[in-house]
């Protein structure tokens, strides 16, 4: 019998938060995924869907909704790396745009949450929808810890 | 003519959208409620709706099913300047689990939104 605690959930939803996170953690456990932190997989899919004129610093922080320090650190490192090149804005003198470079695009195909995306597309339709469903209500819903 | 509708509760987004678009040849109409918009909806036929992903400090998720209940083969732009706890990349799955069309990062310059339009205009 699943006991509902204290914390209002039961051994269940539980079971259910171990399998999230154990699908999540098997989808970054390469050696490429280890390589690549989540903040660099970010920008690299940023930078991947978005055209030349946004693709700045200072727009990548506004999107990911951080400051521009860690995204500068993520930067030196993918720049490092060859997967992020960068070339002067000429629409602004100030900035500079960034682009994937060939390894960046080839490192791209390895991103650890197409593994999920599989999973999910894997599904038949009705699993699929409740899934989106599901995931959609947990994103929004605040953690009252959080407020 | 392309006919857009727009909801925005920021009366300064609503105002700047038209001359944004001046020239294209794109029709705009503009309503600060999703019942605004409904109410548009009911005398006009659109071929994109613009949805700012916070309307009155929630989420449209809501009106996002509610424009797919009623009017399923509506195009949605969905947009977003992250805030309230999502990020812009947050909104963007957000929308695009919601079966948008096309997500823009705010603030967008003219060509991104008339490239998000052609993107609506493919079948």
């Amino acid at each position: 019998m699943n006991e509902i605690t204290q914390n209002g959930f039961d051994r269940s939803d539980l079971a259910v938060a171990l399998l999230m996170e154990r699908i999540v953690r098997g989808a970054y456990d390469t050696r490429q995924s280890h390589e690549i932190q989540p903040l660099q997989w970010s920008i690299l899919r940023y930078l991947a869907r978005y055209p030349a004129e946004g693709r700045t610093l200072t727009r990548i922080a506004t999107y990911l909704d951080l400051t521009h320090a860690p995204i500068s650190r993520a930067l030196r490192t993918l720049r490092g790396r060859g997967l992020v090149s960068t070339e002067a804005n000429p629409a602004d003198a100030r900035s500079s745009i960034l682009s994937l470079t060939e390894a960046g695009w080839a490192a791209l195909e390895l991103d650890p949450i197409r593994k999920i995306a599989q999973r999910v597309a894997a599904l038949p339709e009705p699993d699929r929808d409740a899934v989106k469903r599901a995931l959609r209500v947990m994103a929004v819903r605040q953690d009252p810890e959080d407020t | 003519m392309p006919r857009i509708a727009v909801i925005d509760d920021e009366p300064e987004f609503l105002d700047l959208l038209p001359p944004l678009l001046a020239g294209s040849g794109v029709q705009v109409d503009c309503a600060r409620t999703p019942e605004a918009f409904f109410a548009l909806l009911a005398q006009a036929r659109y071929d994109a709706v613009l949805v700012d992903f916070w309307l009155g400090g929630e989420t449209s998720l809501g009106v996002l099913d509610r424009i797919a209940a009623e009017a399923g083969d509506l195009p949605v732009i969905l947009v977003s300047g992250g805030g309230g706890g999502h990020s812009a990349e947050m909104a963007e799955a957000l929308g695009h689990v919601s079966g948008v069309a096309v997500f823009l990062h705010k603030p967008f310059r003219r060509e991104e939104l008339l490239r998000a339009l052609d993107a609506c205009a493919q079948p």
